[in-house]
């Protein structure tokens, strides 16, 4: 970790005239991090990771990757970056497990080897090798979660976003989740997490940013951001340290 | 965790999995265009090769019920249609049985086959976007009854009492709820590279496609035989 994998200067996303969503927003994230992106309902954190992946249009703004300029490379970013939707049913193009991971490595037009190779891989990494069959719509909210993700994975992306991957998750597979995040970024991934839900994941963060109403009003270390957060409308609980704000047995 | 959702693929191994795609296809187009006007004799012996298909396909028909529903519903103004037509409670049933039929044989083919498969396995079509198209499209139906039940269910629990304005009402949220989830869909597809173009590999034939054909055979032989 140090290196600067993503920057984003002055990006500007609107709505129409009189609907500002992103305002000016700029900021780096550093290789292998773990950042957590909050900020109340509305703050449009969806919003940003969509323009970041390439499904939203820039339109204003410089969004560099690894020292590129992919502002205007939409493509550069729907293949180096992968996004996690929120509702993860969304996501789901394939017919079993296994066809699910398989739809993007074909679309990448991989050998039919290394498809086979990754989707082992990603299987094996997430223990998901007896659902292989399954229909996604047949899982349970934490197996389709850990699914949406392996499709993601599987993709070999730069830097994963993931957008409220804890929602609608009962207390074990949101430590199940949370555990397998950290784990990718150990093993070098860069992640971005939107949650407003701090209290399940913020002890693991290095960078937190937390975006109101369109603007980025906080971008720091947890340390820093944490006594400042309830200005912003987050919830901290009272007397919190901030080794306590995790998800995972202590 | 959810229940299957009708017209939707099973991963399994039985015979029907292992059949050529397109042989199941062809089969089913022959299938239905023969039950459109077939006799009571032709009936009977396609209603018995179904039965027997469901049986070691093991159709999760319980779990369909509640999404067959519709289909019943149709089933009955289609025999009272003919009811009124023809005055004859045979006619109406026979008339009846064939449109199950066709239904089941829907079923069958959509639990064994999935929408890939289907799409890389029709000649000349699948080299071209055209695979794709129908890919996107069967992929769409499973997704309409899970939507509509979704609705339902919501509705169901907040008491909500048959009316037409009701019904209206349960419509729009419908085409509502579908446009969303389609445009979610779009975005992901989008998400995941999505490549229209991309190389499709056809799956070879094999000896498990001899039952579905040689049973197709019978039934066009006896209809040509038995008119």
């Amino acid at each position: 970790m140090n290196d600067e994998l993503l920057r984003v200067k002055g990006l500007f996303y609107s709505l129409g005239e009189d609907k500002t969503m992103l305002s000016n927003l700029s900021f780096s994230i550093q290789e292998g991090s773990f950042t957590l992106l909050c900020g109340p309902n509305g703050a449009g954190k969806s919003t940003l990771l969509r323009i970041l992946k390439g499904l939203y249009p820039l339109e204003a703004g410089t969004i560099v990757l690894e020292g590129k300029d992919v502002t205007k490379r939409e493509k550069d970013r729907l293949r180096k970056i992968g996004l996690v939707f929120q509702d993860a049913d969304s996501q789901f193009v394939g017919q079993s497990v296994e066809k699910d991971i398989r739809f993007g490595l074909e679309n990448l037009n991989l050998p039919l080897e290394e498809q086979n190779r990754r989707i082992d891989e990603v299987l094996h990494l997430l223990s998901m090798k007896e659902q292989r069959h399954r229909h996604p719509h047949c899982l349970s909210g934490g197996e389709k979660r850990k699914l949406a993700i392996a499709g993601v994975l599987a993709m070999q992306p730069k830097l994963i976003l993931l957008d409220e991957p804890f929602a609608n998750l009962d207390y074990r597979s949101t430590g199940a989740t949370l555990k397998l995040l950290l784990r990718l970024q150990k093993e070098g991934h860069t992640i971005i997490l939107v949650s407003h839900e701090i209290e399940k994941c913020m002890a693991h963060a290095d960078q937190v940013l937390v975006l109101n109403d369109g603007l980025l009003v906080e971008n720091g270390s947890p340390e820093t951001v944490l006594p400042r957060l309830p200005e912003h409308g987050i919830h901290v609980p009272h007397d919190t340290l901030l080794e306590e704000l995790t998800w995972l047995a202590q | 965790m959810a229940r299957t959702v009708i017209f939707s693929y099973r991963h399994q191994d039985r015979l029907l999995n292992r059949t050529h795609p397109f042989i199941k296809v062809l089969a089913l187009l022959c299938g239905c265009i023969l039950l459109f006007n077939a006799s009571v004799f032709l009936v009977s012996i396609i209603a018995l090769f179904l039965v027997v298909l469901t049986g070691i396909q093991r159709l999760p028909l319980r779990s369909y019920a509640r999404q067959l529903r519709f289909f019943i519903l149709l089933f009955l103004l289609i025999a009272l249609g003919e009811y009124l037509r023809s005055h004859s409670v045979s006619s109406a049933l026979i008339v009846l049985a064939r449109y199950a039929l066709m239904i089941l044989y829907a079923l069958l083919i959509t639990d064994s086959t999935s929408s890939d498969e289907i799409a890389s396995s029709i000649p000349l079509v699948n080299k071209s976007v055209l695979a794709s198209g129908i890919e996107l499209t069967l992929a769409i139906v499973p997704t309409i009854f899970q939507v509509s039940e979704e609705i339902r269910i919501a509705q169901w629990a907040r008491l909500r009492r048959w009316s037409i304005n009701g019904t209206f009402g349960y419509l729009s949220t419908l085409f509502e709820l579908l446009l969303i989830r389609l445009e979610e869909r779009a975005l992901a597809l989008e998400g995941r590279l999505f490549d229209a173009k991309r190389k499709r590999h056809a799956p070879p034939l094999s000896l498990y496609d001899l039952p579905m054909v040689l049973a197709t055979a019978l039934f066009i032989g006896l209809r040509l035989v038995r008119p």
